[in-house]
């Protein structure tokens, strides 16, 4: 039978996956102010570690602790070389890390079955019906949305997240008073990786399938979009920007059948969406949730 | 916030609009559809008497323009149907989701089907990646998907199970390219295939199959445009043939970069990427393809009732039909035959009652049996070579492959 | 406690400092005034690691220190000031206090989640920094976002935040410039009497000499990349190179 909730309830465990990536970007970038353009890289070595090492039999949790480990390392290496220099040259490294790992993922077959990818990845919960499983999915997936959600308020309200915020707003400043923020950057990328891998194994796990074509560069840009919309810097915003991101591009497949428009609902969606980009930008740059005064004690 | 902050934050803006421009501009070369086509479920609530197929193909993004002709297929096989007054007293409506050339939207769109709408059997999706995608969620729902594009041997291995597709095998069509080689007492070959699920196919089956007689495999990006180092490396190689696998566009460059270097001397053989008559519209590219006499396979797309669609599709749309609409036309009537025949809308009853009805349907692109896996169990492969005429260049048939009979070519 | 021997540091073939030899005595507050592009930011710069000498010693207690960042130098009791304050601008004045502090454990991944223990660090840190915060005349502002503040009281917030890290020598870049004159003369009596109460070393650049008068225990005048005058403030005040010197920029 159809099962209209099944849609609604689908769109609530991506929001939760792409969630976790929002919160991540937002330990890099709203916080540490480390402009990360790589994020699909880190979702796609999550996701094939943990789809790897779970097809090879292993338990879920080993699969995501894995993806985690081999994120997190990625993610202090790839950026080692360029947190000592500017910004800007970490957005390029980590925008070109993403599309060349893709590209080798694609054309080397041995490691993880090349262009067609992984099929028949184990889910995390063994259940009996596609109802069950969904209800299943949702309660794994928001296990790891309340647990990141919960370590990084945690950590925002310590004085390490104040570190992180004082290398965004100032980096030689926070060198002056004797802070080695190269150090704190290359681990802020690895939790920020960590966290982006493991949202990459419950994708895997969820859909059963994954290939090369599914982590296209695009898959940055929404998070970053989620992450701008929700409100840089805060926990809740960019959760909520995940929110809004999936709803605007359901939105549109169901809008379509009611509304005539002139032009495809997949680009209507990525112009009403860059239009609301814009006018966040313009008229309310700190996003839809602002940025908490933090206070320690 | 300061100033790199918000210089990165417009960044990531200005790249979301221009892709969605870019997206836009793209949309504008694919035929624009006729409102009246549109299905509205908000007039027509789900009754007994709609029976309701899924057409799942990508409307956008790279294969966009495509998937819009391959519509036409589907839209031709519906307005047959109805203009019998559907099939047992039952309207069809064809309910149409973009997959947008992007796996995971191919999911959400399925499950926007399955769901939303109640669809229990979708023709499409028209790539391999998207059909491996969804495979298990159709599984697991019971619903029955036809794709009339997706060719990666890769399918076949789903098994028994609710995936069928109108297209072969990549593999049937290696194998009888395979044949063709073994027929012309090749030791030594070079194969010379785009990175993607297509060529990686072609590469991968003769490497498992013969991988004393590859020499050299080479996969090129259709985006670089250059091709004269890898060619130089084929020369270098001083192998017997060269087996092409690309599309037109990347074909030409490659002929013509392999006409500047000399590299007639040795046999090509490709496959039905390039068997298109657009190839022929470079003078330096058709002459090349005409000097080495070109061989290749590809689906067999003639007979009477080939003919029969094309006429049709002409009446209906005014143009040829294109690339895979053929397909999408055959998957489409199977997909109302067999609801239109289940006992009920039912996803297992759909299934076997598809099983049947493809024991006799005779499409466009010919029988359309499915053997255990799904895929089609008959399927002939014509042998093409090019030539020239008076009047210009052509692919010339000169033999067919099919599984049971092996090569046969016309003396 | 602080010499400098024979500095040199130049940008791409532009000499900006041309042998630089200077000393800074413990407990003293010693001035360095010169004329606009005279390089003296550079050389405070160059002291606290953000750029690297072409040549020359920097030796803190004896101990060779030239080339090393900024971080380690304030680890080793090296502590500047921006002549353009550099303040956490969406952090609390508060939280910019606190983030000098030599020892908020907290501050390491490895030690965050024992939180006991750091938010006991935290209580008398934040003690310490009230009171700092009262010293610098800002303690009404100190949930206030440091973006928020003008540009004196942003002055004053480097100065607090240099004296959180209880430095042994603190390089004050133009303390004083754009605070109100009664408050700069506040500010300049409590530099002197923390260098002669509490034993700490200011090396302090001043772009008009008058404010230091009173207030320092020593000066230098650098020209052109060299040390061309030094000498107790009185002396220097009325050395004929100086009032060139500056009557030359007027």
């Amino acid at each position: 039978m159809a099962f209209p909730i099944a849609y609604l309830l689908d769109m609530l465990v991506f929001t939760g996956i792409f969630g976790i990536m929002a919160l991540s970007l937002n330990l890099e970038f709203g916080h540490t102010g480390l402009p990360n353009f790589g994020k699909v890289a880190f979702f796609m070595i999550g996701a094939y570690t943990s789809a790897l090492i779970t097809l090879a039999g292993y338990p879920f949790i080993l699969g995501i602790t894995g993806a985690m480990a081999v994120s997190a390392f990625f993610g202090a290496i790839v950026s080692l070389p360029a947190i000592r220099l500017r910004e800007d040259y970490l957005a390029i490294l980590t925008l070109a890390f993403g599309e060349i790992l893709r590209l080798i993922l694609k054309n080397e077959e041995w490691i993880a079955g090349g262009v067609l990818g992984l099929k028949g990845i184990p889910e995390a919960l063994t259940t009996t019906s596609f109802k069950s499983a969904l209800y299943g999915h949702l309660i794994v997936v928001y296990i790891f949305v309340v647990t990141f959600y919960i370590f990084l308020r945690f950590l925002e309200k310590s004085p390490y997240g104040r570190l992180l915020k004082a290398i965004r707003e100032d980096e030689l400043a926070a060198q002056s008073l004797g802070k080695n923020t190269v150090w704190y950057k290359a681990q802020a990328l690895a939790i920020g990786s960590a966290i982006a891998g493991s949202s990459g194994g419950l994708y895997a796990q969820y859909l059963s399938y994954i290939g090369p074509d599914l982590f296209m560069p695009v898959i940055t840009f929404a998070v970053w979009a989620m992450v701008i919309i929700g409100g840089v810097g805060n926990h809740k915003g960019v959760l909520v920007g995940a929110l809004i991101y999936q709803i605007f591009e359901r939105g549109s497949r169901i809008f379509k059948d009611y509304l005539q428009i002139p032009i495809d609902p997949n680009n209507m969606m990525f112009m009403i969406f860059g239009l609301l980009l814009i006018i966040v930008l313009m008229f309310r740059p700190e996003g839809l949730i602002k940025e908490e005064k933090i206070k320690l004690l | 916030m300061s100033k790199i902050k918000k210089k990165i934050l417009m960044l990531v803006a200005v790249i979301l609009l221009v892709a969605a421009f870019g997206a836009g501009c793209a949309e504008k070369q694919a035929p624009s559809e006729t409102p009246s086509e549109k299905p509205t479920p908000s007039e027509q609530p789900p009754q007994p008497e709609v029976i309701k197929i899924g057409v799942l193909l990508d409307l956008s993004g790279d294969l966009g323009a495509i998937g819009q002709k391959m519509k036409l297929g589907a839209e031709l096989a519906q307005k047959e149907f109805d203009s019998l007054g559907g099939i047992g007293g039952k309207k069809i409506e064809l309910v149409v989701e973009d997959a947008a050339t992007d796996p995971a939207k191919a999911v959400e769109a399925m499950k926007k089907l399955v769901e939303v709408e109640g669809v229990k059997v979708v023709v499409g999706p028209m790539t391999s990646s998207e059909t491996l995608a969804v495979a298990k969620y159709v599984n697991d729902r019971n619903v029955v998907i036809i794709s009339p594009s997706a060719t990666a041997g890769k399918i076949t291995e789903l098994g028994d199970d609710y995936v069928f597709r109108t297209v072969g095998s990549d593999d049937l069509q290696a194998a009888a390219l395979l044949d063709l080689m073994k027929s012309r007492g090749y030791s030594k070959i070079a194969t010379f295939v785009i990175a993607n699920d297509y060529g990686i196919g072609f590469e991968d089956y003769f490497k498992k199959y013969v991988p004393e007689m590859v020499a050299l495999s080479i996969r090129y990006d259709p985006q670089k445009g250059d091709y004269r180092t890898e060619l130089q490396q084929v020369k270098d190689a001083g192998v017997d043939a060269i087996i092409f696998v690309g599309y037109v566009d990347s074909g030409k460059v490659v002929f013509r970069q392999a006409a500047d270097l000399g590299l007639d001397e040795i046999d090509w053989l490709s496959s039905e990427g390039i068997a298109e008559n657009v190839m022929f519209e470079d003078a330096k590219t058709a002459d090349f393809m005409a000097k080495v006499e070109m061989i290749g396979t590809k689906p067999s797309s003639t007979g009477f009732t080939y003919e029969k669609f094309a006429e049709k599709h002409r009446q209906a749309f005014g143009s040829d039909p294109d690339l895979f609409s053929d397909y999408t036309y055959d998957a489409t009537m199977l997909a109302i035959l067999a609801a239109g025949t289940a006992p009920s809308y039912d996803g297992p009853q759909i299934r076997e009652a598809l099983k049947k009805v493809s024991e006799w349907y005779n499409g466009a692109t010919g029988y359309k049996l499915f053997d255990e896996n799904g895929d089609p169990a008959f399927y002939t492969y014509n042998v093409w070579k090019v030539v020239k005429t008076d009047t210009g260049f052509k692919y010339e048939i000169i033999g067919h492959w099919a599984p049971a009979t092996g090569l046969e070519l016309i003396p | 406690m602080l010499e400098i021997v024979d500095i040199h540091k130049e940008f791409d073939g532009l000499k900006v400092l041309n042998g630089v030899s200077l000393e800074v005595k413990k407990g003293h507050v010693v001035g360095l005034i010169g004329p606009n592009g005279s390089g003296k930011t550079t050389l405070f710069n160059v002291i606290a690691g953000v750029y690297k000498p072409t040549g020359g010693k920097i030796l803190l207690d004896g101990e060779p220190v030239h080339g090393l960042k900024p971080d380690q130098l304030y680890r080793k009791g090296l502590v500047r000031t921006f002549q353009i304050p550099r303040p956490f601008r969406n952090l609390t004045v508060l939280d910019n206090l606190l983030l000098a502090s030599r020892n908020q454990r907290g501050e390491k991944f490895a030690r965050v989640f024992n939180f006991t223990k750091w938010k006991m660090q935290e209580r008398e840190l934040v003690e310490k920094a009230e009171k700092t915060l009262e010293l610098i005349n800002l303690i009404h502002l100190q949930d206030e976002y440091a973006g928020n503040l003008s540009g004196g009281q942003l002055k004053l917030l480097e100065l607090g935040r240099a004296l959180m890290s209880d430095p042994k020598i603190l390089l004050l870049d133009e303390p004083a410039g754009g605070v109100n004159p009664t408050l700069a003369m506040k500010l300049f009596a409590k530099i002197d009497e923390l260098a002669h109460l509490k034993n700490l070393t200011f090396f302090i650049i001043e772009h008009r000499m008058e404010t230091l008068l009173n207030y320092s225990d020593y000066m230098f005048v650098l020209y052109k990349g060299r040390v061309i005058v030094e000498g107790k403030p009185q002396e220097v005040m009325e050395d004929e190179k100086v009032i060139e010197v500056y009557l030359g920029e007027l």
